[in-house]
């Protein structure tokens, strides 16, 4: 085990590797954390501090642990990114040198190679969200720890190692379960690794393969356990994100997920766009050719397909054990398949082992080409992180204008009571941040890099309660049958139109509606067809 | 890679490292206000929401200006990476500079030199506008390098290699901002005035070598020459060159411009800034001419200071426009001049020079970024305040009954407003518009900006507003009612025309048009 001296000892020698991916990391996201700019989940507790329980209603037990130990429950301007920004730098750092085991004396390359898998753009969906931002990227440092302890029980055969990894891992999950794709994903690398270095059998690549597969498979039980202990304590409800695939549906999507990984190596996305993927095809492809071609006989040959083909489907692991029957609309707007959230625990460790597989081979071409490589990955992540902290930036404070209007248009009616507590029922939703952006051709999904807008209308009283002087919406969207009159009748049935027309805002005494789009009109109006009849029938029969 | 750098002295050791990291970090803080703000001007409000296209700069003639943006950023104008990228050009541009003009080699000399030129307020000029902020930077590198080597071609054996690279950085500097050949000729003579005086060489000796750095300059500007006329600029202001016949009186204008600038008081530049700066250029000319031994020297040596100060006003001698005491303009030619002074007295033998050359660049620098960040101030002060009109302006349309978000109106801006200089109370004689009076909501962007926050896109822009547009009722309400802003009649919207009045001046100009319109009216 390692002391501090050990620990003071090793950060004094790699400083440098650590800080060069450090400050390329925060160069690609300077305007957001230096702005503060948050998500549409996060108004509520900007304001009150997050509980340690908070995130039981959707089975994320772990999600809050770090913050509370770290940040006081927190969501704090800065630290909260760049403290996670660090540990995602200490975990890809580890894995190098503790996991992997590499030894290139060239420190500044191992930054580089650092730097270009770090800033990958798959990082831009975890900073969309500051309440889970800090969690999501200090993940990575415990799958590094975890998988470390796996291997130390491996050499070790110790089972204080093997449980901490379990522990470690179950806590892993707990807190977002969509990281088992690391676990995997590295795990698939270090065995391609002891293939490439040694020509282990397939025996022998089982063999060592076991305790990964078997502290995995821990690690998903116990969470399944908990989930139904959660559930019969009825502390957790049964969403969309926790429901997991039956073994006849694994079967069934395999070649889907098979086919997703690939494409999800071309397919443009925003702020994932060419300039990004082709280095990415081009550094796999490479490794690829390379693996295959050093197969020094046909059986070596099929156990690398074989690895490869575990490779690729661990990619989008998550995707694959994760249920497709899940019950939320966005799973339609950003399909768990092409989700770059959980693509951040996958891809960009694909690029590291990549870009060291590339540079440890003999010929000087690959050496070569891995540095540039990483060299074209890292400038292309930094304009990709620029653009989305501008977008981001721009978006956040467009829609914050308009609702400062909305606000005021509310607040200036005839018909508004000061001190009164309303119930705010905002129609529809008004995303800006695309007005920003200039997507390229065929670019697919990115619901919550691109189009999420600030506002959800069902959670209207936390930001309309922001900044006012005091808090004069709460609740929002629910109309109450009692509290119907004829005037608010008129309005739904008749004058309703969307922002900016007058006739887009209405108020009384209880009530206040927004209109902000067609959409949400309709839906307004559909839901309040099927309540005033029951009005009508009360009042005027 | 390296072996080519080492071939041209260029090869960097470790004070050439330190000291370029050392400036990088003085000039970030000096305008650290501007970087982390994302202060963007008037020309940049469509290519922040949208990109620059490699042809965004041909109708004037500026047909490379956006080549840098294209190539490193895919067109984009990114917050932070912007002012970054630009200040690591001007570093590089700087280092070689001094190495060019063979400023004594220590760390703080270089970190003096590189420092007190580019924290002086002209850097400003060139972070108002975010569209060309890297490229206006990169052209000062690849300006110094074409000068560079253009002067090693005389003893270089690869004669046509250097020369094609030393005029292709010409060239696309030209082609991106041609004022930047002030700097050609100001480095140029800066160089040969010390090689002169300081390394002792004769005239015709200067000639041989500096031969090459002229004709490559001419080449390139032939060059460009004949790109415009391949690439067909419209008729725009800045490219509208002095008639022949009027360039004797021109030169003794210039002449006149060129001596003034040292006193002439720009904002951001107060007298008292510009006074000590010209002292201490005539102690560095004065430590110039007594450095030289005979009286033909002496006056040769003064010859060589008038033509290099003198080359300080190419640009306003060769155009038609009025470019004399505009940072922009002088930050290629005027502030070359003081940095050649600063570089001067750093690098002269006698103590006494090099001491009150580096208390005078530290005193500099110190007074630059004071300036520099009550320039920020200012703007940031003046940018809220105008956006904040902007801001009010849209919920004032948004508010109104007869505004439909559906509808493509066409649009109007009458006059403008800049709000910046009600925040600066400095003295100066001469405005800078870019340095402080222009709008950031200017006239012809009211389509744009009006655009940029608001929910919906309500501008029709395909056409602009028609004189159709103005029926007898619209032409009594601009006549009789309509008021600047904050009026409530400064906002006009009927079902097709959205017409919103900044100022009076604006106000009147637009009345003397609909005037012209009257016989035409539907009455």
């Amino acid at each position: 085990m390692l002391n501090i001296k050990q620990i003071i000892t090793i950060l004094k020698n790699e400083w440098a590797v650590l800080s060069v991916a450090f400050l390329v990391l925060c160069l690609s996201f300077s305007p957001l954390w230096l702005n503060f700019i948050w998500g549409n989940h996060d108004w509520q507790l900007l304001i009150h501090d997050m509980q340690l329980s908070s995130g039981l209603i959707e089975g994320r037990f772990s999600q809050y642990g770090l913050v509370n130990l770290l940040l006081m429950g927190k969501i704090l301007p800065i630290l909260n990114v760049v403290l996670g920004f660090f540990f995602y730098i200490l975990a890809l750092f580890l894995i190098c040198k503790y996991y992997f085991g590499y030894s290139i004396d060239n420190k500044f390359l191992i930054s580089l190679f650092i730097a270009a898998a770090a800033s990958s753009p798959y990082i831009v969906e975890l900073l969309y969200f500051h309440f889970i931002t800090f969690s999501l990227l200090s993940w990575p440092l415990f799958v590094g720890l975890a998988l470390i302890a796996v291997k130390m029980a491996e050499v070790k055969h110790s089972l204080l190692y093997f449980f901490t990894a379990f522990l470690i891992l179950f806590v892993v999950l707990g807190g977002y379960p969509a990281a088992i794709n690391m676990f995997v994903v590295l795990a698939v690398c270090y065995m391609i690794k002891q293939h490439d270095e040694s020509y282990i059998g397939f025996l022998q690549i089982l063999r060592k393969s076991l305790p990964y597969i078997m502290v995995l498979l821990l690690a998903m039980l116990a969470l399944k356990l908990t989930f139904i202990f959660l559930q019969h304590k009825n502390l957790m409800l049964d969403l969309y994100n926790n429901q997991s695939a039956t073994v006849s549906e694994l079967f069934q999507k395999l070649y889907d997920i098979i086919k997703a990984s690939c494409w999800g190596f071309i397919q443009s996305q925003p702020f994932l766009k060419g300039d990004f993927k082709i280095p990415l095809t081009i550094l796999f492809v490479t490794f690829v050719l390379v693996f295959l071609k050093t197969a020094n006989s046909l059986s070596a040959f099929f156990i690398r397909l074989m690895l490869l083909f575990c490779l690729i489907l661990s990619l989008k692991f998550s995707a694959w054990l994760s249920s497709d029957n899940a019950d939320s609309a966005l799973t339609s707007l950003d399909p768990a398949k092409f989700m770059v959230r959980t693509d951040f625990y996958s891809y960009p460790y694909i690029i590291l082992f990549s870009l060291f597989y590339l540079y440890r081979q003999n010929k000087q071409f690959l050496k070569n080409m891995s540095f540039i490589l990483s060299i074209l990955l890292i400038l292309g992540n930094i304009n990709a992180g620029l653009s989305f902290s501008k977008v981001h930036w721009l978006g956040f404070v467009s829609e914050n204008k308009l609702l400062e209007r909305v606000i005021a248009r509310i607040q200036e009616n005839p018909n508004f009571i000061n001190y009164q507590a309303y119930t705010i029922v905002q129609a529809g939703e008004f995303p800006l941040r695309e007005r920003y952006y200039q997507s390229s051709d065929n670019e697919k999904y990115g619901y919550y890099t691109l189009k999420a807008p600030y506002f959800r209308h069902w959670i209207a009283f936390e930001y309309y309660n922001f900044f006012a002087p005091y808090d004069f919406v709460k609740e929002g969207t629910f109309i109450n049958t009692q509290a119907i009159n004829p005037d608010m009748v008129n309005f739904i049935a008749s004058d309703m139109k969307v922002w900016p027309s007058p006739f887009a805002v209405y108020v009384d005494d209880n009530y206040a509606i927004v209109v902000l789009s067609e959409v949400g009109r309709d839906n307004l109006k559909g839901q309040f067809n099927a309540l005033n009849l029951s009005y009508t029938s009360r009042k005027f029969k | 890679m390296s072996d080519i750098l080492k071939k041209l002295n260029l090869f960097p050791d470790k004070i050439d490292y330190r000291s370029w990291l050392i400036s990088f970090l003085i000039i970030n803080f000096a305008f650290l206000y501007h970087t982390l703000n994302f202060i963007w001007g008037n020309h940049d409000v469509k290519f922040v929401k949208e990109e620059l296209l490699w042809s965004s700069g041909l109708f004037e003639g500026r047909f490379t200006q956006f080549i840098p943006y294209r190539l490193m950023m895919d067109g984009q104008i990114l917050p932070i990476l912007n002012n970054l990228v630009g200040f690591g050009f001007l570093t590089l541009a700087l280092w070689l500079l001094a190495k060019y003009w063979n400023v004594k080699k220590s760390c703080l000399n270089y970190v003096l030199f590189i420092s007190f030129f580019a924290t002086q307020p002209y850097t400003l000029s060139w972070l108002y506008f975010s569209f060309i902020t890297i490229s206006c930077l990169l052209w000062t590198f690849l300006a110094v390098l074409g000068l560079y080597l253009a002067e090693r071609v005389y003893s270089s054996s690869h004669k046509i290699a250097l020369s094609f690279i030393s005029i292709s950085c010409f060239y696309l500097t030209l082609g991106g901002y041609p004022p930047v050949i002030n700097m050609f000729l100001v480095c140029l003579g800066g160089k040969i005035l010390i090689e002169y005086v300081f390394a002792k060489k004769e005239i015709k000796q200067l000639f041989v070598i500096y031969k090459y750095t002229i004709i490559n300059i001419l080449l390139a500007a032939i060059l460009f020459k004949l790109s415009l006329k391949i690439f067909n600029p419209d008729n725009v202001y800045n490219l509208e060159l002095e008639a022949l016949n009027n360039w004797i009186t021109k030169f003794f204008y210039v002449i006149k411009i060129a001596f003034n600038q040292f006193f002439i008081a720009v904002p951001f530049m107060e007298k008292e800034y510009k006074f000590f700066l010209a002292f201490i250029s005539f102690i560095a000319i004065c430590g110039v001419v007594s450095y030289s031994n005979t009286y033909r020297t002496k006056v040769v040596t003064v010859f060589l200071v008038f033509a290099v100060i003198l080359s300080t006003a190419l640009t306003t001698f060769l155009v038609v426009p009025h470019t004399e005491y505009v940072s922009r303009i002088d930050f290629y030619g005027f502030a070359f001049l003081y940095a050649l002074f600063i570089g001067i007295l750093l690098s002269f033998s006698p103590q006494i020079y090099r001491s009150l050359g580096i208390v005078a660049a530290v005193v500099l620098i110190v007074w630059n970024i004071l300036n520099d960040y009550q320039a920020l101030k200012i703007w940031q002060q003046g940018r809220d305040a105008e956006f904040q009109i902007l801001e009010d302006l849209t919920s004032r349309i948004e508010n109104n009954h007869k505004f439909d978000s559906a509808k493509k109106y066409r649009f109007y801006q009458v006059g403008d407003l800049s709000l910046r200089p009600n925040y600066y109370h400095g003295k100066y004689d001469y405005d800078d518009v870019f340095l402080l009076s222009i709008p950031y909501l200017a006239m012809w962007q009211g389509a744009n900006l009006i655009e940029f926050y608001s929910s919906s896109s309500f501008i029709n822009r395909e056409t602009p507003l028609l004189p159709e547009d103005i029926t007898s009722d619209v032409y009594k309400f601009f006549m009789n009612e309509a008021k600047p802003w904050p009026h409530k009649n400064s906002v006009y919207l009927n079902d097709h025309v959205i017409i919103i009045i900044y100022n009076q001046v604006g106000l009147d100009e637009f009345r003397a048009k609909l005037q012209s319109l009257l016989p035409f009216i539907n009455k």
